[in-house]
């Protein structure tokens, strides 16, 4: 048991919390990476058993009936298998049933609709469920990740990527601020927040690599196509608003408070014209107000990758991006010498209580 | 904070807490920032945000080639932000650090920009391996006077690049051992492992403060070229690769003593199950598809050979943390 989790127990204890010791002896719970490395093999494994199925039962999986009723009798297989199992082994074998069967009811369904948008709608809403009645953690965190996917193709499809991440970041902003609120479930909370932050990072890296060859392929005009970009900074500004409103500190003052919500709206200014920069942003606040470093480091670089992707953007000409870049830079910097003097210079203090002129 | 969270949820997750007391308990272990610790937080992003979007507001200027506008204005612009640059980093260095380190970042990437600035007015070609060698050097002292670690990654970066576009370019030139362009691993691999050592050399006898998080990318960047080499070796079994088969098991032995028993890093440790799992995975489907037949059975059988793989490795990292949680 290390110092610092000692000195929390001993916290707890001193605020009259309860803490039962019988049941602390259990293991701790376990790192996300080894949580990773059990997707990943998972995933290696159920592609060769897609690959035995496919040359064992090929006239089955030719047809759009048999690779739908196979791959969905694997789920229940998987679904089962997760149930009875207490085994790493056995939830291993699960995960890997669980993805081959979904690979084959994803080629029924292509079978059915192609690559339409209706295929898209249809794999969201099988990952979703499978995200909320699969008993592994693992399972959980990739089916929420598959579902961010699919989202993100189906809108692609009538041009709306930007309310995809607007909807993702959104829906992770709000389960990461409820981490806490159905303590039997924090798991499951976890495991879809996970999920569903990785999703975001995978749809910005195909907003820059695909979004645009989609939105060409597919032709698409209209009324939402055009307001795809102002839905997305609305997105945006309610997980932003979501996050100020529960996480402000009741105990700031008005020009705090304030000068929080000026902040909020210069970066939704800046959202509109550099994409990406608000969910960066927003990931990294997030993860300060719930002191979650990995969510820092994620929404750094969501930010990094933001700009960059802008270089590439054909929406505008590189010296408009320029002119952009160089306005929101001075602002920013006009906005923090602002504050610095509107609130004080917010210098942190050191261990021995002296202040750190770091900033 | 890390710790705590992770120790917090651990006994929520376990049902030590009762669950009327959870919200406490959270407000108790202090997961949220003080008002204090937010406002350094926003301070230091707009501070970062600001100088960032100001350099690559130069970056995207000098990539726009503006034709009308003549060549030693586009120089004099890059000069001036250059200095204003250094000059902003010079007034902070006495009392300022988280100042200088932003201003000594936008100032090396103008260092780029300018260099870019040079090719592309000179015409000596795009993204030469010459433009990021001499680029690293060129930020060499600022970089060792910021002691700024995502700084030194950048630079690491810069050196990467500088030395795949060289083998891209004139491939084994460098050495004569190396005769193929795919010798770039062997170099990246080396140039890599060897920041890796001497980062942990640091730690370890000079007390450097180094985040976990560097170790980890310089390791991740010593790791991918050596599998690589090794999977290569499976796909193409030429005396070129050989020896990747002395040199991998070593990397795995030294990733397995340095970090289960000196410095101890679960992460890594899993990074190296990562690799061994791919080149066997690879050696059994050579082995089994392309020296064999296609057979159903290869399929099932490299399906159970993955399975028992991943589930061992997941079974042996988690009795390690059992053993020594994070």
């Amino acid at each position: 048991m290390t110092h610092k989790a000692a000195s929390l127990r001993a916290r707890l204890h001193q605020a009259g919390i309860a803490v039962n010791e019988n049941d602390t002896q259990a293991s701790p719970p376990i790192p996300w990476f080894i949580r990773v490395l059990q997707a990943f093999s998972g995933w290696l494994a159920a592609m060769f058993l897609l690959g035995f199925i496919a040359m064992v039962a090929a006239s089955v999986v030719e047809s759009t009936l048999g690779s739908l009723s196979l791959g969905a009798m694997m789920l229940l297989a998987a679904f089962g298998l997760f149930r009875v199992t207490r085994s790493d082994v056995g939830e291993h074998l699960a995960i890997a049933v669980s993805l081959a069967g979904q690979l084959l009811v994803a080629w029924g369904l292509v079978n059915v609709w192609e690559t339409s948008a209706y295929l898209w709608w249809a794999l969201l809403g099988l990952q979703g469920v499978l995200a909320l009645v699969m008993p592994s953690h693992t399972h959980r965190g990739f089916s929420a990740f598959a579902a961010s996917v699919a989202l993100y193709m189906a809108l692609a499809m009538s041009a709306m990527e930007p309310v995809a991440s607007g909807m993702v970041l959104l829906a992770l902003t709000a389960l990461w601020l409820n981490e806490f609120r159905w303590p039997t479930r924090i798991t499951h909370v976890q495991a879809w927040g996970y999920g569903l932050l990785v999703g975001l990072l995978v749809m910005q890296g195909m907003a820059h690599a695909v979004g645009s060859l989609l939105y060409f392929d597919a032709g698409v005009e209209g009324i939402w196509a055009t307001l795809a970009p102002w839905l997305g900074v609305a997105l945006v500004a309610l997980a932003l608003g979501v996050l100020l409103l529960t996480r402000l500190d009741a105990s700031l003052s008005a020009r705090a408070r304030g000068a929080a919500f000026v902040g909020a709206v210069v970066l939704l200014i800046v959202t509109y014209h550099v994409p990406s920069v608000g969910q960066g942003v927003v990931v990294m606040l997030l993860g300060v107000a719930v002191g979650h470093r990995v969510l820092v480091g994620v929404g750094m670089l969501s930010l990094l990758l933001g700009i960059g992707s802008y270089y590439y953007s054909l929406e505008t000409t590189l010296l408009m991006k320029s002119l952009t870049l160089l306005l929101i830079g001075g602002l920013l910097l006009l906005l923090r010498w602002a504050l610095r003097r509107w609130l004080g210079s917010p210098t942190p203090l050191q261990a021995n209580g002296s202040r750190d002129h770091d900033a | 904070m890390a710790a705590e969270r992770h120790e917090l949820v651990s006994l929520i997750d376990q049902g030590a807490i009762p669950p009327e007391q959870v919200a406490r308990a959270v407000q108790v272990a202090r997961l949220r920032p003080s008002p204090r610790a937010l406002g350094v937080f926003i301070d230091r992003v707009l501070l970062w945000l600001g100088s960032l979007a100001l350099a690559f507001a130069v970056l995207f200027f000098v990539a726009y080639n503006w034709a009308e506008l003549g060549r030693w204005p586009r120089f004099g612009l890059v000069q001036a932000a250059l200095v204003l640059a250094v000059g902003v980093a010079v007034w902070g260095n006495t009392h300022r650090w988280v100042a200088t380190r932003a201003a000594l970042t936008a100032a090396s990437l103008l260092v780029g920009v300018l260099l870019a600035l040079l090719g592309q007015v000179y015409q000596s070609g795009a993204d030469p391996w010459q433009l990021f060698c001499v680029w690293a050097v060129l930020i060499l002292p600022w970089v060792l006077v910021s002691r700024f670690e995502l700084l030194w990654l950048a630079w690491l970066a810069l050196l990467n690049t500088a030395l795949w576009l060289y083998f891209r370019t004139w491939g084994g030139a460098l050495d004569a051992w190396f005769v193929s362009s795919d010798a770039i691993f062997w170099w990246l691999f080396v140039l890599n492992t060897t920041a890796l050592v001497v980062g942990e050399w640091g730690v370890q006898r000079r007390r450097w403060c180094v985040s976990p998080w560097t170790l980890r990318t310089l390791a991740l960047g010593s790791g991918i070229p050596i599998t690589l080499l090794m999977m290569t070796l499976i796909v193409d079994a030429t005396a070129f690769y050989m020896p990747a088969l002395g040199v991998y098991p070593l990397w795995l032995a030294a990733l397995y003593g340095g970090y289960r028993y000196g410095r101890p890093d679960l992460l890594l440790v899993a990074g190296g199950c990562v690799s061994l799992i791919c080149v066997v995975t690879l050696g059994l489907a050579r082995r089994l598809l392309w020296q064999g037949e296609w057979q159903p059975g290869s399929l099932l059988m490299l399906a159970l050979a993955v399975l028992v793989m991943g589930a061992g490795a997941v079974v042996w990292l988690k009795r390690l943390h059992t053993e020594a949680p994070l």
